[in-house]
C-alpha cells in the first residue's frame, strides 16, 4: 500500500514536471499557430468592417492575372519565388552536399575552407548585400570591369528590369553554396569503419558518396528537404536590401509581396485581409504538393546505425 | 588497391585522407575551385576594409581614381567616429549595438529556453498525449501555411506589443517551443544516456534535479553551439525589427535604414567602418564556437 502510494506520488511528481516544462510552449502554440491562422482564415473572407466578402479573392486572382499591380503582381512574384526555390533545390543544395563531402574527406586546407565557406551564414546580409552592391555598382570593381567589356547594363545591374532579378538570383547562388552545418554534422557521425570496409573493397570517391554517404545521412537530408519544401512559398532573396523598388524591376517574390503589404498597410487599407486571402489561396495550392513530396521522401528507406 | 584489400587500414581515420590516383585529380580540381570560391568570399571584405580607412573628406576626390586605389593615409579614426556619426531616427550606431545586445539576451535567451524544455521532455518522458502533441508539432512544422502575417500583426497590435522592444521579444519567444530548435534539442537530449538519471532517482533526487544537475550540464556543449548560432542570427536580423520594433533598431536594421535613406559620399568610409564593426562580434562568436557548432549540431529524421 505504502509502495503503491509512493509510486503514485512519483508518477504525479513526474506529471507535474512534464507539464510545467511544456505548458507555456503549448499555450504559445495555441496563440501563435492556432489563433493566428484561424483569424487569418476568417480575415480572408472579411472586408475592413468585418463583413463577409469575396472581394479579397477577386483581388488575388486579378493580381495573378496582372490586372492590378502590373509587374509587381502575384504572377511575377510566383514565378520569381519558384526560381529561388528551384535554384536552391536543384543547384545550391546538391552543391552544398558535394562541398560537405570534400570537407569531410579532408581536402587540403579543409579546416580553413570550412570556416571561410561558413562566412555567408554568419555575416549579416545587410553587410553582404552592401558590399555586393558596391562591387557591381557603375564605379565598383566589377562594374568597372563590366564597363570595359561593354556588358554593363543601362541603369546598373539592379536598376535594369532585364537584369535585376537575375542579379539577386546570382547573389543568392554566390552566398548560398556554403558550409551546411547539418549536412557536415551528419557526415561527421558516419562510422569510419563502414567507409574503411568499402575502401578495402575498392570503392572510389564517387561511389562512396552516392552509395554509402548519402544513404547514411538520408534522415538528415530528407528532413532538410521536407523543411525546404515547407518553405517553398517563402523562398526569396534579400530583395528589400537589394532594390528600392522591387515592383518596378520585377523582383518581387510572394514573401516580399506579403511583407510589403503588411509593412506598408493598416487595418483600414484592407491590405491585411488581402494578404490573408492570398495566403489562403496559396496554402490550398501548395499543401497537397508539399505533403505529396513529403510522402515521397519518406518512402526512401533510411539506414539506422 | 587490391593489394591493400587483404590488410586492414591501420589508422581508421586514414580512410578520410587516403586517395587513389584518379581521386587525387578530382580532389585537385576541387581544391582549385575551393580556392577560387574562397577568394570571392574574402576579397570583398578586404576591399571594404580598405575603403573604410580613407579620409572621409577627400573620399569624393579619391573615388575618381578607380575602385582599386589605396588610401594615402589610413584613417582608423573612422572606427571611432562611426559610433556617433552613423545614426538613424536619433538612434546612433552605439545605441543600435546596445539594442542588438538586449535583443540577443532577451529574445535569444527566452527563444532557447522553450525548445530546451520541450525537446528534453519529448526525448525523455512518456506521458499521455505525447505522441499526439509530437505528431501535431511535426505536422505543423511541415505544413506550409502562408500569409498569416497580417493576422499576426493585428494580434500584436491588439495585445499592445507593437514597438515594445524586450517585452515583445519575451512574449513572442513562447512561440519557439515547437520550432526548428525543438528538433535539434530533441536530438541532443535523445543522445544522452538515461542511466545517470536513474542513479539520481535512487539517491532521492527528483525530475528537476535530473534535468538541472545531470541533463543540462551534459547538453551544455550542444546548447552553447545552438546559443551561438541563435545569437549570430539575432545580431543579423532586420526583417522583424523594422516590422514590429521600429523604435528599437538593432545594428542590422539600423544600417539598412541608413543605406536606404542614402549616405553622402563623404560619409561612406565611416559607414563602411560601421559595416566592418558589425562583422566583428559574429566573427568572434563564430571563432569561439566554430568547433562546437560543427560537431554538436545535427538533426535526424522527422519520425518520432
Amino acid at each position: 500500500m505504502r509502495q503503491k502510494s509512493s509510486m503514485g506520488s512519483y508518477r504525479r511528481g513526474q506529471l507535474i514536471f512534464v507539464w510545467s516544462m511544456i505548458i507555456i510552449p503549448i499555450i504559445g502554440w495555441f496563440i501563435f499557430f492556432v489563433y493566428v491562422n484561424a483569424s487569418s482564415f476568417v480575415q480572408a473572407f472579411q472586408d475592413v468592417n468585418g463583413d463577409f466578402t469575396w472581394y479579397n479573392f477577386e483581388q488575388v486572382f486579378a493580381s495573378f492575372r496582372g490586372d492590378i499591380d502590373g509587374r509587381g503582381g502575384l504572377g511575377i512574384a510566383m514565378r520569381n519565388t519558384f526560381s529561388y526555390f528551384g535554384q536552391h533545390i536543384i543547384l545550391i543544395f546538391p552543391l552544398q552536399i558535394i562541398m560537405a563531402y570534400f570537407l569531410y574527406k579532408q581536402i587540403p586546407g579543409y579546416k580553413v575552407f570550412r570556416i571561410i565557406f561558413y562566412l555567408p551564414n554568419i555575416i549579416s546580409s545587410v553587410v553582404m548585400v552592401n558590399v555586393f552592391k558596391e562591387f557591381i555598382a557603375a564605379d565598383g570593381p566589377i562594374g568597372v570591369l563590366c564597363k570595359q567589356w561593354g556588358i554593363f547594363p543601362q541603369g546598373g545591374f539592379l536598376g535594369n528590369i532585364d537584369t535585376a532579378h537575375a542579379t539577386i538570383l546570382f547573389y543568392c547562388f554566390w552566398s548560398g553554396i556554403n558550409t551546411h552545418l547539418l549536412v557536415c554534422g551528419a557526415m561527421a557521425k558516419i562510422p569510419l569503419e563502414v567507409l574503411e570496409s568499402a575502401r578495402l573493397d575498392g570503392v572510389q570517391a564517387g561511389r562512396e558518396l552516392v552509395s554509402i554517404v548519402l544513404p547514411l545521412i538520408w534522415p538528415t537530408l530528407s528532413t532538410i528537404l521536407i523543411l525546404s519544401c515547407t518553405g517553398l512559398i517563402n523562398s526569396s532573396g534579400p530583395i528589400l536590401l537589394m532594390t528600392k523598388d522591387a515592383y518596378a524591376y520585377g523582383c518581387t517574390t510572394i514573401s516580399y509581396w506579403i511583407f510589403e503589404k503588411v509593412w506598408t498597410g493598416s487595418i483600414e487599407s484592407g491590405k491585411y485581409t488581402l494578404v490573408s486571402a492570398t495566403g489562403l489561396t496559396l496554402t490550398v495550392i501548395i499543401v497537397p504538393i508539399v505533403l505529396g513530396l513529403r510522402k515521397l521522401l519518406e518512402k526512401i528507406p533510411t539506414v539506422e546505425y | 588497391m587490391k593489394k591493400n584489400k587483404s590488410k586492414k587500414i591501420k589508422d581508421v581515420s586514414l580512410v578520410l585522407t587516403q586517395r587513389s590516383g584518379p581521386e587525387k585529380v578530382v580532389f585537385g580540381i576541387a581544391l582549385v575551385i575551393f580556392i577560387a570560391y574562397a577568394l570571392t568570399l574574402i576579397i570583398p571584405y578586404v576591399w571594404l576594409f580598405v575603403q573604410s580607412l580613407f579620409e572621409p573628406k577627400s573620399y569624393v576626390l579619391d573615388y575618381v581614381k578607380g575602385p582599386f586605389r589605396l588610401p594615402e593615409q589610413w584613417y582608423f579614426s573612422n572606427y571611432v567616429v562611426g559610433f556617433t556619426y552613423i545614426q538613424y531616427d536619433n538612434i546612433p550606431f552605439i545605441g543600435m549595438i546596445i539594442n542588438s545586445l538586449v535583443y540577443i539576451v532577451v529574445g535569444g535567451g527566452f527563444g532557447l529556453l522553450w525548445p530546451i524544455c520541450t525537446g528534453y521532455v519529448f526525448a525523455k518522458y512518456r506521458f499521455k498525449g505525447r505522441e499526439l502533441i509530437y505528431s501535431i508539432a511535426i505536422f505543423c512544422m511541415t505544413v506550409p501555411i502562408v500569409g498569416s502575417s497580417g493576422a499576426y500583426f493585428r494580434m500584436i497590435a491588439a495585445l499592445n506589443l507593437y514597438d515594445k522592444g524586450p517585452l515583445f521579444d519575451m512574449f513572442t519567444s513562447i512561440n519557439t517551443g515547437f520550432g526548428g530548435n525543438f528538433l535539434l534539442m530533441y536530438g541532443i537530449f535523445k543522445s544522452i544516456s538515461w542511466s545517470y538519471a536513474e542513479a539520481v532517482f535512487i539517491d532521492g533526487g527528483n525530475d528537476y534535479t535530473v534535468f538541472f544537475r545531470i541533463m543540462l550540464p551534459q547538453a551544455l556543449p550542444a546548447i552553447s553551439a545552438l546559443a551561438i548560432t541563435s545569437a549570430i542570427g539575432l545580431w543579423n536580423e532586420y526583417y522583424s525589427i523594422i516590422m514590429y520594433k521600429p523604435s528599437f533598431l538593432t545594428v542590422a536594421a539600423g544600417l539598412y535604414y541608413v543605406q536606404l535613406t542614402g549616405i553622402a559620399r563623404e560619409g561612406l568610409p565611416i559607414y563602411y567602418a560601421c559595416l566592418i564593426i558589425t562583422m566583428i562580434p559574429v566573427l568572434l562568436l563564430f571563432s569561439l564556437g566554430a568547433e562546437g557548432m560543427m560537431k554538436n549540431l545535427s538533426i535526424g529524421g522527422l519520425k518520432g
